[in-house]
């Protein structure tokens, strides 16, 4: 009797699903995320006491590396990976977390993308494939920290980030801890500055803004407005670009056709910044000064793309090799064997070492543990001068009851492009170097 | 207006290919903007040996052959089949493109430094970018040759005939096959080209098609599907919306009238259909 083919198909589906699903069943059984699906995790072994207890194999503890490694912040993520991963390996060099046994640190690095889907789709992955005690100056688009601290309070992972935007603390969220100044500080110390500058310059500011859609942007072009409101100071061109753009001629033309001698930039994509300078210059536009909120002006690929256009472009940064860090900024250039420590790898260094003084000063790898620290520890000596402060220690204050966290007496920095490096200008006791007086499209 | 013109250019460039695949494969081509990504890196790549222009000549026949390979390997397998197969399939293409580009020259973007990039044009108080006045110059070029192609020659006649009719087309003999392979290559080639000549002003990096993927089907559906001078010209007509509204808008907001114009150009047709009724 002859077997039907449709009756051998019939029944060779539903074999061939159950093995599949046995086999996806198997893998996340494996690799941990049933349990997590099921509301449990496997647990980090916790050393409570205060002296450490050698074992035959130091425990990893693992910190979540959430960097935009592709899109539009790409260059930044990566930025910010390189110096986390070099204060990683440091540390395990140097023995790991003695309070912990020598514990090892890992870090794990995911992709966040620049879009907020992304963003929250890789962070829920990372922390559900993983136990992640803490994160590492994650994200960096404060529209995509915004999406993931509601994840990291859920977990109860700590998250240290440097997005600059003054609600990213402002929220009921007290597992956030803000390296940087708030976003409308940098911009009022960009403003002064500038202002300085323009005195020394001998012009009298015709201020434009250029700023792009994302809310740090968008906070410190309200900065900005009000304080030359607030100054009688008139703004006689302001306008705000959507990411991608594709041309930035009209904008050039506007720039020029108002006469700006002094441009503020608050946009975050190093791209458009290129593009928009490019222009600038194509349309002999003469500024006397062009200045930005942020760190984007100052990435490494900045400097080639723009070559000595770049001279005397300044940026206001949460961070920069200082007078104070000056010793790990040259360690992570000698190591990573590029020109110039950007900020952002600054920052990605300088949390791993704090969240390893924060172990250390919990005597533990636990997430409610660490958190507890950063909010109430100081930390001094050379780690204690790693983020740019009025005391030169680290102390996190809350920005309300049940909200984020930000650093004591953070102090923002200006930087200024000089012979293909960037270098501190400002405040004068962390000053490297002098300012330069280079006009731009001049 | 002359910035809309010279920018409307470059988008028109940008869409012909997709409009030629369109038009004689029907299928709508998610992959065209990262050809177009290839073609800056390929660019990049000629501009320490060659000047822009002869890279542009160089890239046409090369990424035809990339064009054909493609065709032959991938989208032979999807040309008959439904249209979400087609999207998966460009969809994936364009996804393994954009990760090619990431592993094989990462995700820092690079700029190409020609003489073309900081020389311009006075005219007037306004200075015209040299290198999107090639890139305009050369758009219009490439658009009069393949409309010639297609209207004054026997095989644009051939071409015209597959897309009107495939069937028939097979009937009296025409190898419909290999005018797709070719009409795919040749869409191919027409996105690279547009990417060697948009790296001489445009940063370069794995991701760039996005910014240009929805301004380049905007082209092709204004334009008409399958006509090429009409996605040049709907190039040139977006340029110049956007470059116009951009003196009374904010700059973000510069696209939406375009979009308005979209939204308005498929309304109107339909409504007329239902009159009709």
């Amino acid at each position: 009797m002859a077997v039907s083919k449709s009756a051998g198909r019939s029944v060779a589906i539903p074999v061939i699903a159950a093995f599949l699903i046995g086999l996806i069943v198997g893998a996340g059984v494996m690799y941990g995320v049933a349990p997590s699906l099921l509301g449990t995790k496997p647990t980090v072994p916790v050393i409570q006491t205060t002296t450490s207890i050698p074992s035959a194999a130091p425990i990893e503890i693992n910190l979540a590396g959430i960097y935009p490694l592709t899109g539009l912040y790409a260059l930044d993520g990566q930025l910010v990976q390189m110096g986390a991963q070099l204060a990683v390996n440091e540390i395990n060099a140097q023995g790991g977390i003695r309070a912990l046994g020598g514990a090892r640190l890992n870090l794990r690095v995911v992709d966040c993308g620049s879009t907020v889907d992304s963003a929250v789709a890789a962070t829920q992955r990372l922390l559900s494939q993983y136990n992640i005690s803490a994160c590492a100056e994650c994200s960096y688009s404060s529209s995509l920290t915004f999406a993931e601290i509601p994840i990291a309070m859920k977990n109860h992972v700590p998250w240290i980030t440097v997005s600059l935007a003054d609600t990213i603390t402002s929220q009921q969220n007290p597992w956030v801890f803000d390296t940087s100044p708030l976003g409308s500080t940098m911009a009022i110390v960009d403003y002064n500055y500038a202002m300085q500058l323009a005195k020394q310059l001998g012009i009298t500011p015709r201020v434009g803004i250029i700023a792009s859609s994302d809310p740090t942007a968008q906070v410190q072009l309200q900065t900005l407005l009000s304080i030359a409101k607030n100054n009688s100071m008139p703004v006689v061109y302001q306008d705000t670009t959507a990411p991608g753009i594709t041309d930035a001629t009209t904008i050039a033309l506007q720039i020029k056709a108002a006469e700006v001698n002094v441009l503020f930039s608050t946009v975050s994509s190093a791209n458009e910044i290129i593009l928009i300078i490019n222009t600038l210059a194509q349309q002999g536009v003469k500024l006397g000064l062009f200045t930005a909120a942020g760190d984007s002006l100052l990435i490494p690929a900045i400097g080639q793309a723009l070559g000595v256009k770049a001279n005397g472009l300044t940026a206001v940064v949460y961070n920069w090799a200082n007078t104070f860090n000056i010793n790990a900024a040259n360690r992570i250039t000698k190591a990573l064997n590029i020109t110039f420590a950007h900020s952002l790898t600054l920052n990605g260094y300088s949390s791993v070492y704090l969240l390893k003084a924060a172990m250390e000063y919990a005597h533990s790898a636990k997430g409610d543990a660490i958190r507890d620290a950063l909010a109430t520890m100081t930390v001094t000596g050379e780690v204690g001068a790693l983020y740019p402060t009025s005391t030169h220690t680290l102390h996190f204050v809350p920005q309300g009851p049940g909200m984020g966290y930000r650093l004591q007496g953070g102090t923002a920095l200006m930087a200024q492009w000089q012979n293909g490096i960037p270098v501190c200008i400002y405040p004068s006791e962390f000053a490297t170097a002098k300012l330069i007086t280079a006009s731009f499209g001049g | 207006m002359v910035v809309g013109l010279l920018l409307g250019g470059v988008y028109g460039s940008l869409s012909m290919g997709l409009s030629v695949i369109f038009g004689v494969l029907k299928i709508i081509n998610f992959a065209q903007a990262d050809f177009m990504m290839l073609g800056m890196y390929f660019g990049l790549a000629l501009s320490l040996v060659f000047d822009p222009i002869i890279s542009f000549i160089i890239a046409i026949p090369v990424f035809l052959v990339l064009g054909i390979v493609i065709e032959r390997l991938i989208i032979v397998h999807v040309t008959d089949k439904s249209e979400a197969s087609q999207f998966l399939m460009t969809l994936g293409l364009s996804i393994i493109l954009q990760n090619v580009a990431l592993t094989v020259w990462g995700p820092t973007f690079m700029t190409q430094h020609t003489h073309y990039q900081a020389e311009v044009l006075p005219i007037g108080s306004f200075y015209l970018s040299v290198a999107q006045t090639i890139s305009f110059g050369l758009s219009i070029l490439v658009s009069l040759t393949l409309t010639l192609l297609i209207y004054r020659t026997d095989f644009g006649r051939v071409i015209r005939a597959t897309v009107n009719d495939r069937d028939a087309a097979l009937l009296v003999g025409i190898n419909v096959r290999r005018i797709y392979v070719i009409m795919f290559g040749a869409g191919i080639a027409l996105a690279g080209g547009a990417g060697v000549l948009l790296a001489m002003y445009y940063p370069i990096y794995p991701t760039v098609g996005s910014t240009f993927l929805l301004v380049m089907f905007l082209c092709v559906m204004l334009g008409g599907l399958g006509n090429v001078l009409g996605s040049l010209l709907a190039g040139v007509i977006i340029g110049i919306v956007q470059s116009v509204f951009s003196l009374v808008l904010p700059h973000q907001l510069t696209l939406l009238p375009v979009y308005a114009l979209f939204v308005i150009t498929l309304i109107v047709p339909t409504r007329q259909r239902y009159h009709r009724r």
